[in-house]
C-alpha cells in the first residue's frame, strides 16, 4: 500500500509543476526526492514481511568466500629441485627461482641527489658506465620482458596456471575415503588406521592455514575467470614475506602499520613504492625506519617481478600492501 | 524545464539503487596484507673509506673495520665479506654502480673518503647507500686528530645504525668496569675504563684498595662507586678528566651501592645503620643528605627512572628480597616483583619502558627484565652466576657478567663480562685483557 502512496504522489508532482507558481517548486521536488527515496529504498530491501514467520534459524555458518585456485602454491614444497644455484637461504616451498639475475633493469626511481647532507660532492657525477640500468624513469611497460619471463618460469617447477596439479588432490582423498569405507575384516581396519595415520604425512602439502587473506573487498566483481584467487595471493604474499627484512626488537614495533602503495608493471616488476603516510615517514624515525625497509621490499631481487598471474593485470596493476610485524614480535 | 530536473533527480537516484543494489565497490585495489618477514641481519657492504696517500688509505680501511665490527657485533647487521666486491670504490666515485652491489646481496652500502688535511688532521666523509632503492640514506663527514679515528668509526656505525633501525646507536660509548686479577684470597680490583668494543682499555685506579660498583655520570665524565680506600666502604666520585677522588657526603657508616640521578645533581646510595640500610639522595652541589626510606630493612641498589620522577630499588623489607618502585622523594614503595626467587640489582632502562634485574630462583641467576609495573618479566639468560646489569645507552642491549665454575664442585671459573641483545639473543664476550666484573655503561660520548 505504501507503493500505492508513492505513485500517486509520483503522477501528482510530474503534473503540477508547470502551471504552479514557483514558490511551490522547491517543497514539490523535495517530496519528490523523498518519496523516491522511499520508493528506492523499498527496491533495495523489499517489502517488509510483517506476518510471514521468520524463516527457521539455520545454524550460522560462517564461509568465507573466496576463490580457491585448484591448489594453494603458496607453501607446497618443490618436488624435483632443479634450481641453478641452490641458494642457502630457506628451502620455502616453490621459492621464486629468481636467482640474482644480473639484468633485472630496474626502473630507477629517481637518479640519487648526491649531496643531501654535509658530504660534498664536488666531481660532476661520472657519466655512467655501462651499466646495465636503464635510466628512463617510467619506462613504457614494454612487451619485451613479458613473454620470455612466463615461460622461463615455467621451466622453473612453479604451477601458474596450469591444472594438471589436482592429480595429487585426486589422489589423497579417495585413499582416505576408500580406508574408510572398507568393510573388511577387524585386521584390515586396524591395518588401515594405522597407515593412515603415517601416509599422510608425506604427501599433504603443509598449508598454511590460508588465512582469509583476500579481503571481500578486494575482490572486485567481474567475471570469475578474471578475479583473482586466495591462492594467488597468497603466493604473492609468501614471496613478498621473504623480501621483508624486518626491523626486529624495536620499541612498539608490533603496532607500527606500513601502507605501500604499489604501482607494478605488467612483467609483474614494481615500478614503483610510495609510503602513504609520507607526513609519519619525515617525523618519526621507528616508522622511516620499518617503512623504508617495506619499500626495499620491493627491489629486492626475490621479488623482482612479483609473482602475479599475467592475464589478470588489470586487477593488480595497482597494489596496496599492509605491512605490519605483529605476526613476528 | 523543472521537469528535466525531476527526471534528473529521479534518475539519479536510480542509478543511485541500482549501485547500492549491485554493491560492486567503483573501484577496489588489491590489498595484501604482510604480517610476517625475515628476521635478519641486514646484508651490508662496507668496503674501505678511500683515500689518496697511504696513510689514508690504511685510516680508511681501519675505519671501515672498526664501522663493520661494531655493526657485525650488535647481531643487526651483516657485513658482507670484502672479497666478494665487484666494484673497488674510489675517491673519484661520487655514486656507486648499484648493480654491482644488488649482484652480491648488499641492502645497504657505505662508502667514504679519508683525507689528511694541512694542519694535520683529518676529514672522514661517509655515505650510507640504500642499494635498492638506488638512494643515499645519510651522509656526513667529520674532522678529528688522528688519535680520534675509533671514535669517528663509532659516530659513523652509530649514525648508519639509527638510519636504518630507528633506533639510536650505542656504539660511541664507554665502558667502566672491575678489572680482577690475583689469586682468589688475593684478589686485586682495580676500576678500569674501555671503549664500548673493548678497545682504549686503561686502568683508573691502582688496585691497592679494593673498588666495586662503579657507575657513570650522565656526562659519562664522572664515576661515582664504592672504595674500602679508608678501610670501611664509602662512596667516591672519580673524575675522568682530572683523576680526582673525593668522597661522596659525610656519613656515619658504611655507604655503598651508589647512582647518579639523570640530571646528574644528585647521587643516590644505600647506608648501613644498626643493621638495616637505607636509601638516602645527596645533592652535590649542597652535599646535603635527604632521606628516602625509613625500614628495618636491607634497602639497596636503587636506580631512577630515566625522567628522575621515580627509583626503583630492591628490599628485603616483604620478608624476602624483591623489586620496589616509589617517588624519587621517597614516600612508600610499591612492590612490583612477584615471580618465584629474590630479585637484585634493578636497572631502569634509558628509554623508560623495562628494568633489567638478577634473579636468583632455584641455585641459578638469572638477568631479566620486566615492566616498571612489574608485568612481563622475561629472564634472558641464565648461569651458575650472572649478575649485574647494564643498559646500553638506547635502552636496546644490557651488559653484566657472567663466572662459570671450571670443576664439577662448582668452585674456580673466572668473571667475564658479557652483552646481550634485548630479545635475549646474541649473546657475546666482551673481552677484556683481565677478568672482569661489575660493568657500567656510559651514555652516548656526545
Amino acid at each position: 500500500m505504501s507503493v500505492a502512496t508513492a505513485v500517486s504522489g509520483l503522477t501528482e508532482e510530474t503534473v503540477a509543476p508547470d502551471e504552479m507558481p514557483d514558490a511551490v517548486a522547491p517543497r514539490g521536488i523535495a517530496l519528490s526526492v523523498a518519496l523516491h527515496l522511499v520508493l528506492g529504498s523499498l527496491f533495495i530491501f523489499g517489502l517488509p514481511r510483517l506476518f510471514t514467520p521468520p524463516p527457521p534459524e539455520d545454524m550460522p555458518v560462517a564461509v568465507e568466500l573466496v576463490t580457491i585456485a585448484p591448489e594453494t602454491r603458496a607453501t607446497r614444497p618443490n618436488p624435483n629441485p632443479p634450481r641453478p644455484d641452490a641458494k642457502p637461504e630457506v628451502p620455502t616451498a616453490d621459492a621464486p627461482v629468481t636467482k640474482p639475475e644480473p639484468e633485472p633493469p630496474v626502473p630507477t626511481p629517481v637518479p640519487p641527489p648526491s649531496a643531501e647532507a654535509p658530504p660534498p660532492a664536488p666531481e660532476p657525477p661520472r657519466p655512467p658506465e655501462p651499466k646495465p640500468t636503464p635510466p628512463p624513469l617510467l619506462k613504457p611497460p614494454e612487451p619485451k620482458p613479458e613473454p620470455p619471463k612466463p615461460s622461463e618460469k615455467a621451466e622453473a617447477p612453479r604451477p601458474r596456471e596450469k591444472p594438471e596439479p589436482p592429480q595429487q588432490m585426486a589422489k589423497n582423498e579417495p585413499k582416505g575415503e576408500q580406508k574408510k569405507y572398507d568393510p573388511g575384516q577387524f585386521e584390515t581396519l586396524l591395518k588401515n588406521l594405522a597407515m593412515q595415520s603415517t601416509a599422510p604425512s608425506p604427501d599433504p602439502p603443509p598449508q598454511r592455514p590460508r588465512v582469509a587473506s583476500a579481503r571481500p573487498s578486494s575482490q572486485p566483481r567481474a567475471p570469475l575467470g578474471s578475479q583473482i584467487t586466495a591462492s594467488e595471493v597468497d603466493l604473492v604474499r609468501q614471496q613478498i614475506t621473504r623480501c621483508w627484512n624486518v626491523p626486529a626488537g624495536a620499541r612498539d614495533a608490533k603496532d607500527l602499520v606500513v601502507e605501500v602503495r604499489v604501482a607494478v608493471d605488467p612483467d609483474g616488476t614494481v615500478r614503483q613504492a610510495t609510503i602513504v603516510d609520507q607526513g609519519r615517514l619525515s617525523s618519526d624515525p621507528f616508522y622511516r625506519a620499518a617503512a623504508e625497509s617495506a619499500r626495499r621490499a620491493f627491489f629486492n631481487p626475490l621479488c623482482r617481478p612479483l609473482h602475479l598471474p599475467p592475464d589478470k593485470y588489470a586487477i593488480w596493476k595497482d597494489l596496496v600492501v599492509d605491512f605490519s610485524p605483529k605476526d613476528i614480535l | 524545464m523543472k521537469k528535466n530536473r525531476l527526471i534528473l533527480a529521479g534518475a539519479l537516484i536510480a542509478a543511485l539503487a541500482s549501485q547500492l543494489h549491485a554493491g560492486a565497490p567503483a573501484r577496489a585495489e588489491l590489498r595484501i596484507d604482510i604480517t610476517r618477514g625475515k628476521i635478519e641481519p641486514v646484508p651490508i657492504a662496507i668496503p674501505a673509506l678511500a683515500g689518496g696517500a697511504a696513510n689514508e688509505s690504511q685510516a680508511g680501511q681501519d675505519l671501515a673495520g672498526v664501522v663493520s665490527a661494531d655493526l657485525e657485533r650488535s647481531g643487526l647487521f651483516r657485513p658482507l665479506d670484502p672479497r666478494s666486491f665487484i666494484q673497488n670504490v674510489s675517491v673519484a666515485d661520487v655514486q656507486p654502480r648499484f648493480g654491482d652491489w644488488r649482484q652480491i646481496n648488499a641492502q645497504a652500502l657505505v662508502t667514504g673518503t679519508v683525507k689528511t688535511q694541512g694542519d694535520g688532521r683529518l676529514r672522514v666523509e661517509f655515505r650510507l647507500w640504500d642499494v635498492f632503492a638506488e638512494q643515499q640514506l645519510s651522509g656526513y663527514g667529520y674532522t678529528t686528530t688522528q688519535q680520534n679515528w675509533r671514535r669517528i668509526a663509532h659516530i659513523v656505525a652509530d649514525e648508519i645504525y639509527k638510519r636504518i633501525t630507528g633506533e639510536e646507536g650505542y656504539f660511541d660509548s664507554r665502558i667502566v668496569y672491575v678489572s680482577e686479577s690475583g689469586p682468589p684470597d688475593k684478589r686485586v680490583k682495580r676500576l678500569a675504563l674501555m671503549d664500548q668494543d673493548g678497545a682504549n682499555n686503561r686502568y683508573l685506579t691502582d688496585g691497592r684498595s679494593l673498588v666495586l660498583t662503579p657507575r657513570f655520570s650522565p656526562t659519562a665524565q664522572e664515576i661515582t662507586y664504592l672504595s674500602y680506600a679508608k678501610g670501611s666502604p664509602r662512596v667516591y666520585l672519580f673524575n675522568i678528566d682530572t683523576g680526582q677522588q673525593e668522597v661522596v657526603g659525610d656519613f656515619p657508616g658504611m655507604t655503598f651501592a651508589p647512582r647518579f640521578s639523570p640530571d646528574g645533581n644528585r647521587v643516590v646510595l644505600s647506608r648501613a645503620e644498626n643493621g638495616v640500610s637505607n636509601l638516602f639522595a645527596l645533592d652535590l652541589r649542597t652535599r646535603r643528605p635527604t632521606r628516602l626510606t625509613d625500614s628495618q630493612a636491607i634497602d639497596t641498589s636503587p636506580s631512577f627512572a630515566p625522567d628522575g620522577s621515580k627509583i626503583v630499588f630492591n628490599s628485603d623489607r616483604g620478608g624476602s628480597q624483591q623489586l620496589y618502585v616509589m617517588s624519587a622523594d621517597g614516600g612508600e614503595a610499591k612492590r612490583i616483583s612477584f615471580g618465584s626467587g629474590k630479585y637484585g640489582t634493578p636497572v631502569w632502562s634509558p628509554r623508560g619502558d623495562l628494568i633489567a634485574f638478577t634473579k636468583i630462583d632455584g641455585g641459578s641467576f638469572f638477568i631479566g627484565v620486566m615492566r616498571p609495573d612489574g608485568s612481563g618479566e622475561r629472564l634472558l639468560t641464565r648461569d651458575f652466576l650472572v649478575e649485574g646489569p647494564t643498559w646500553a645507552p638506547n635502552g636496546r642491549v644490557l651488559m653484566y657478567f657472567r663466572q662459570s665454575p671450571s670443576d664439577s664442585r662448582g668452585h674456580g671459573g673466572s668473571p667475564r663480562l658479557y652483552s646481550i641483545d634485548l630479545t635475549g639473543s646474541n649473546q657475546r664476550e666482551v673481552t677484556t685483557p683481565m677478568d672482569a666484573s661489575d660493568p657500567a655503561w656510559s651514555p652516548l660520548l656526545r
